[in-house]
């Protein structure tokens, strides 16, 4: 049989789901007697809650229960967190309001309309208190407290020393700095959080069915939070979610909130949220302060960097917070050999939305202000920012590279991968172009970025967060581990169960390719069950669809559990020919004898045997064909005691070229060309890989030019529609052309990395670098997004502005 | 997000829609497209009592000309009008501007009449009726009725008609001559409310001097905003770029718009004004490039 | 949201401070009041409808006036709790006299919405909030001008 793996097979997912056939939360059906939930949440960014006074509400025809933060108290213990600040979240406002949309009630109705209209009847007094939104200002000494208990709005700090730091700023030639704000933004998928929650008093069991893809970590989380023994949480997820980016981690607040809900209420209770409670309420991106500064040669070349990162991580620190710090901690040099680094992270909490993981999760907040410094390294010392990239990239010949903070880049060819994007986006001859065009009064600029891309975290770094002492009280964390089962059927045919909660990206027709090509089987007699249940699925804490971690782990498990099940049929087809399995070979759905060919033991009559006829198996064999294998990588260690962390198993590695055009008159970028390339060492299924590219880059267009959770200065979101958070749509997508080159992981026993996530963390900042590039003529500096009309129109008039002033002075 | 109770009624005909209307007092509101009207209800920002669904009134749904007049009727879908090629070659304004209202999905759905009367500052319908001094017929069951659209719109989302009262057909007048027209607006997205939108027509004389001009501009007012001056500061006169400057200097003093989000007042301002010379100088070049009408 | 404004009233300074204040004139005045109801010295609690056109919330206030300076100026405090969210608003008024039987009043307004309204609403918040204030001096200046001509 040909190779399958590596083909561009076309999706299996998709004749479901473009026949209206898909199974979401929505499409599962209900037990009998589901009750549905609205939520009433806080229009209050900062207050006491003085009372809530449910009896009106109460009173209406339908209405089953409405409960209460006091209520819902009784039965639970807050979430743990990963940090040591006393922080108390409860998935409820209990005493205090702090954030707009934070839930105060919960109304469960026979539908949906009675409980809005019943919520609408619920009478809430807030005692009003001075917010905070501001990243600085949450840290000033006056700054109003959100968790009076914690004693100031820093949640997490730590300091890390890499090197030789000092020196490397001693012996600079000069040294560049300066401050960037990535902004808030978020994740928008068509479907959002869904639940049905169902608690049944004879055994004490919350069952939910819910559209989370972990990390399932959270639902040890949940189940303490809960006060039950872990497997009387059963968590059900869907084959179908519709879309996460990661935003859907975040629906485990709401699981509890909804199990006890069902619990008081005495009945399954569902609740789908709407997009207003998405966009204010769900989960979102962190937004980050960042002061870099690098000590530079006058050839470009960076000798060490020194940065301080807030992130702010709303209301209350929430698990996995403060990953978003700490996720890309290994490669925080991104894909330069700079081997002094200094790092001060903060993780500070503020009256907005909580946060948690979304697609790139800190990868765009790191990149930002390091790909920003490095086009400045290149503008102040008046040299090309591509040679300056060129002077700073790590070598072919460097791989495996170790990175100051203790990473291991896996494998690749940095500058090869670069030049391919400066050969493909013509570099050069866009360079005459602009000196061409900015004559004519054209504002055209050039953007570069290289970016490695981190995939399938090492569950170990979120514990970079404590210190090496506090760490040493605890069990340490390590591993990545994901789990697959492969199994037959008596009639032959294949079974696969993953628990890799795929959102879309296609998981069921990977496997299938790599069972198919590991069995020997065609892809479509394979079928993949991708409906995770925490009672009989075979998973781990590091289960789920985040950190692009399937092309990594999720690839692997599935490869492993196929040899697995190959291994066994092959002791029976050995036992059954009397031939050695070293003489056999597994080809085209059969078993041949390497040196005579027409001895040949099907497949199918293997597993049969095993089912049909176990007493004909090897001695001691068990019957029946069901492998399960549970796949971790040695690399992901646990932080060392001097805090270096190989926070993720593979490194893939993309270099983005983007070119753009200002209308003068009304500040509107337009992005002429988008070349980006990648390498995600062996491609899986290049089909796939190229839409997940793609959306990757939609998404990383939205954080550059449009997407932003904008807060007033009292707490008050203003961009709770999609009216106003604006995700950019098919017109808004420029011309793309993605290349790929691929140096195989010698992580993965398929070569694979993760991918996806790259571009989401390098457009933002492509983008800007290329409308700082463009607008080189006017001395502005980009130092935030989103690149809206308004915010170019109104920095190149100040610049011209300043300008005249200087003609007439 | 679920509207609260309401009660729903679907006339077949106008009489009955009307009858309803007026029966219903302050409390009935009428639905077509449901474009807009639809999500406000279910974010309860609205909350009429009674939907009076007009969906069924298909004698509303026509576009007619008798030279002189281009009439279409309330329920033309968006998609109709931008298609309709009586439209394009009589107005084309109007096709230029529908391809800017939402998207394709919501022009199949939204009508023209829901869009006009409901009077969003920044839409573009609104706009091309006050470019145009298009006419408003309005019907209740006591009286029918015409305003002209400088009279018809009042303010946010407030027109002149009255609770029992219904706009069953717009008119527009058709120029003849040497006739071109632009519109054009900026906004965030394709699809986005504009931030600005500018609406121009305009006639040539032989000598390609502007004889007749209107020119009107969206999201920096209350309601589409008519710049009556264009006519003085051009008419009689080959454009130039001082004239245009003009024009888009006596625009930038006019406008007064807010802040908001996606744009500050000073950068709508800006808007206005670019725009402005956009369109101004759009139409004329098209007007220019224009056959003689016959 | 913030804004300004000036208007003449045809009054003299110390009628049209009475009148300004008087509830009954406030009732009528404040756009969508149904019930103005004293609490306290110069506080009131007020259901209000605020809104345009179709789009209406209803919100329970407490309307208070401060800072009195008879009969020259006092402040406007109105805070509003309803499904759609909160309203605060608060508007400074200055009369100045001009001649016997006129006055000027000068105003000036900072109003936030917060829930809701205030996340949907961005587009057109500034200026329906504009046109509601001016609404009220509209009417105030009417209702004083025809209370002087009853008079």
């Amino acid at each position: 049989m040909d190779k399958v793996i590596g083909k561009a097979v076309t999706r299996v997912e998709d004749m479901r789901l473009l026949t209206g056939q898909g199974k979401y939360i929505d499409d599962i059906g209900t037990p009998a007697q589901t009750f549905q939930a609205a939520i009433l949440r806080s229009s209050s960014s900062h207050a006491n809650l003085v009372s809530i006074d449910t009896a009106e509400a109460e009173k209406v025809p339908g209405v089953k229960a409405v409960i209460t933060g006091e209520q819902v108290k009784k039965y639970l213990e807050p979430f743990s967190v990963g940090v040591s600040a006393p922080v108390h979240y409860y998935p409820i406002a209990v005493d205090k309001v702090r954030y707009v949309g934070e839930p105060v009630a919960v109304v469960v109705a026979k539908s949906r309309y009675i409980a809005e209209d019943a919520m609408e009847r619920i009478k809430v007094k807030y005692e009003a208190l001075p917010p905070v939104v501001d990243i600085e200002g949450s840290m000033e000494e006056d700054a109003p407290i959100l968790h009076e208990n914690v004693g100031s709005n820093i949640a997490n700090h730590r300091t890390f020393h890499y090197g030789k730091v000092d020196q490397a700023f001693e012996e600079a030639d000069r040294i560049i700095k300066h401050k960037y704000l990535f902004p808030k933004y978020t994740a928008t998928p068509v479907e959002t959080y869904g639940i049905i929650a169902n608690y049944e008093s004879s055994e004490n069991q919350y069952t939910v069915h819910a559209n989370f893809h972990g990390p399932f970590v959270i639902q040890a989380i949940m189940a303490q939070a809960l006060k039950i023994p872990s497997n009387k949480l059963r968590i059900i997820v869907p084959k179908d979610i519709g879309g996460s980016y990661g935003i859907k981690a975040g629906t485990f607040p709401y699981m509890v909130l909804l199990s006890v809900a069902s619990r008081i209420a005495g009945c399954p209770v569902k609740w789908i949220e709407d997009r207003q409670e998405h966009l204010s309420a769900s989960s979102s991106g962190t937004d980050r302060v960042t002061y870099i500064e690098a000590a530079v040669k006058n050839n470009g070349k960076v000798t060490g960097l020194r940065m301080k990162m807030i992130d702010n991580v709303g209301a209350y620190i929430r698990a996995p917070e403060p990953a978003c710090l700490y996720r890309t901690h290994a490669n925080s040099t991104g894909a330069y050999d700079i081997p002094n680094l200094h790092i001060d992270a903060y993780a500070i909490m503020t009256n907005k939305l909580p946060t948690g993981l979304i697609r790139g999760y800190g990868g765009q907040e790191l990149y930002f202000p390091l790909e920003r410094i490095m086009q400045r390294v290149a503008f102040e010392l008046n040299l090309d920012p591509a040679d300056v990239i060129r002077e700073n990239l790590i070598k072919k010949e460097q791989f495996p590279y170790k990175t100051a903070s203790g990473g291991m880049y896996d494998s690749g060819d940095y500058m090869k991968g670069f030049e391919l994007a400066l050969e493909t986006g013509k570099y050069e001859e866009f360079r005459k172009k602009q000196e061409k065009a900015r004559k004519e009064g054209k504002i055209v600029g050039v953007g570069l970025a290289c970016i490695v891309e981190p995939s399938g975290s090492n569950m170990g770094y979120i514990t970079v967060a404590l210190t090496p002492e506090e760490r040493a009280k605890s069990l340490p964390k390590s591993g990545c581990s994901e789990a697959a089962t492969v199994s037959m059927d008596p009639m032959g045919s294949v079974n696969v169960r993953i628990s890799t909660t795929p959102s879309g990206q296609g998981h069921e027709t990977v496997a299938a390719q790599i069972v198919s090509e590991v069995l020997s089987i065609p892809a479509d007699k394979i079928k993949v069950v991708a409906e995770l249940d925490t009672s009989t699925s075979a998973w781990s804490i590091a289960s789920g669809s985040y950190s692009s971690r399937f092309a990594s782990l999720g690839s692997s498990a599935v490869f492993y559990a196929a040899h697995k099940v190959k291994e066994k049929l092959m002791k029976i087809a050995s036992h059954q020919m009397k031939v050695s399995e070293s003489e056999l070979e597994l080809r085209d759905g059969a078993f041949y004898e390497k040196n005579d060919p027409t001895k040949k033991y099907a497949l199918k009559r293997a597993a049969g045997s095993a089912h049909w006829n176990p007493l004909s198996l090897p001695e001691g064999m068990e019957p029946g064909i069901y492998e399960t294998y549970y796949y971790s990588v040695k690399a992901a260690e646990p932080p060392d005691e001097n805090d270096l962390i190989n926070s993720s198993v593979t490194y893939g590695f993309v270099a983005d070229l983007v070119t753009v055009e200002i209308d003068p008159d009304t500040g509107e970028v337009r992005i002429l060309d988008y070349v980006t390339i990648h390498d995600a060492g062996k491609l899986l299924n290049p089909l796939i890989v190229d839409g997940q590219i793609f959306g990757g880059l939609a998404h990383g267009l939205g954080g550059a030019l449009y997407e932003e959770l904008v807060y007033d200065n009292k707490g008050q979101l203003l961009t709770g529609s999609f009216m106003d958070y604006l995700c950019p749509t098919a017109p808004e997508i420029p011309n793309v052309t993605i290349k790929h080159i691929e140096t195989p992981s010698p992580m993965t026993p398929l070569g694979a990395k993760g991918l996806g996530e790259g571009n989401t963390m390098s457009a933002p900042v492509a983008v800007a670098n290329a409308v700082s590039d463009a607008l080189t003529p006017y001395q502005i500096e980009i130092d935030t997004l989103p690149l809206s009309p308004n915010r170019i129109w109104t920095l190149l008039n100040q610049a011209k502005q300043n300008k005249n002033k200087e003609v007439t002075v | 997000m679920k509207p609260a109770k309401f009660d729903y009624y679907r006339p077949k005909d106008l009489p009955e829609a009307l009858s309803l209307l007026e029966s219903s007092g302050f409390d009935g509101k009428i639905i077509a497209g449901g474009q807009s009207l639809v999500p406000i209800m279910n974010m309860r920002l609205a909350t009429p009592e009674c939907l009076i669904d007009i969906n069924g009134l298909q004698d509303l749904n026509f576009i007619e000309s008798d030279d002189r007049v281009l009439k279409i009727g309330t329920m033309t879908r968006q998609n109709t009008v931008e298609t309709s090629q009586l439209i394009k070659d009589q107005c084309g304004l109007v096709t230029e501007a529908v391809a800017h209202i939402g998207h394709l999905q919501t022009r199949n759905r939204g009508t023209i009449g829901g869009s006009i009367v409901h009077a969003d500052p920044s839409a573009e319908l609104p706009l091309v009726m006050m470019a145009l001094n298009g006419t408003l017929h309005i019907s209740s069951e006591d009286e029918t009725r015409s305003v002209k659209a400088e009279d018809f719109f009042l303010t946010f989302l407030t027109t002149d008609m009255m609770p029992n009262e219904m706009l069953t057909e717009v008119h527009l007048p058709i120029w003849k001559g040497r006739v071109g027209s632009s519109f054009q607006e900026v906004a965030r997205r394709h699809g986005d409310f504009a931030l600005v939108a500018a609406a121009c027509q305009l006639e040539l004389d032989a000598h390609d001097r502007i004889s007749d001009i209107r020119l009107a501009l969206g999201g920096v007012e209350a309601i589409p905003l008519l710049i009556s001056d264009a006519k003085e500061l051009l008419a009689g006169e080959r454009l130039t770029d001082a004239a245009l400057q003009k024009v888009a200097d006596v625009v930038a003093g006019s406008v007064e718009p807010e802040s908001d989000l996606h744009a500050s007042a000073a950068y709508r301002t800006q808007l206005a004004k670019v725009l402005t010379t956009r369109v101004v100088h759009q139409a004329y070049e098209r007007a220019k490039g224009s056959a003689v009408c016959p | 949201m913030e804004g300004k404004g000036n208007m003449v009233l045809e009054a003299g300074v110390n009628r049209a401070y009475e009148v300004l204040l008087d509830p009954a004139v406030l009732e009528k005045c404040i756009m969508g009041c149904k019930k103005l109801v004293l609490v306290d010295d110069n506080k009131y609690e007020a259901e209000l409808s605020i809104g345009i056109a179709a789009i209406k919330g209803n919100y329970s206030s407490t309307i208070e006036i401060l800072d009195l300076e008879e009969p020259r100026h006092y402040k406007l405090a109105v805070k509003g709790e309803g499904a759609p969210g909160t309203v605060e608003a608060v508007g400074i008024v200055d009369l100045t006299p001009d001649g016997e039987s006129s006055t000027l009043l000068n105003y000036s307004y900072e109003a936030e919405v917060g829930g809701k309204v205030a996340m949907v609403g961005q587009r057109m918040l500034g200026g329906v909030a504009k046109l509601v204030i001016q609404d009220f001096f509209k009417k105030l200046g009417k209702e004083l001008k025809r209370m002087e001509q009853s008079a």
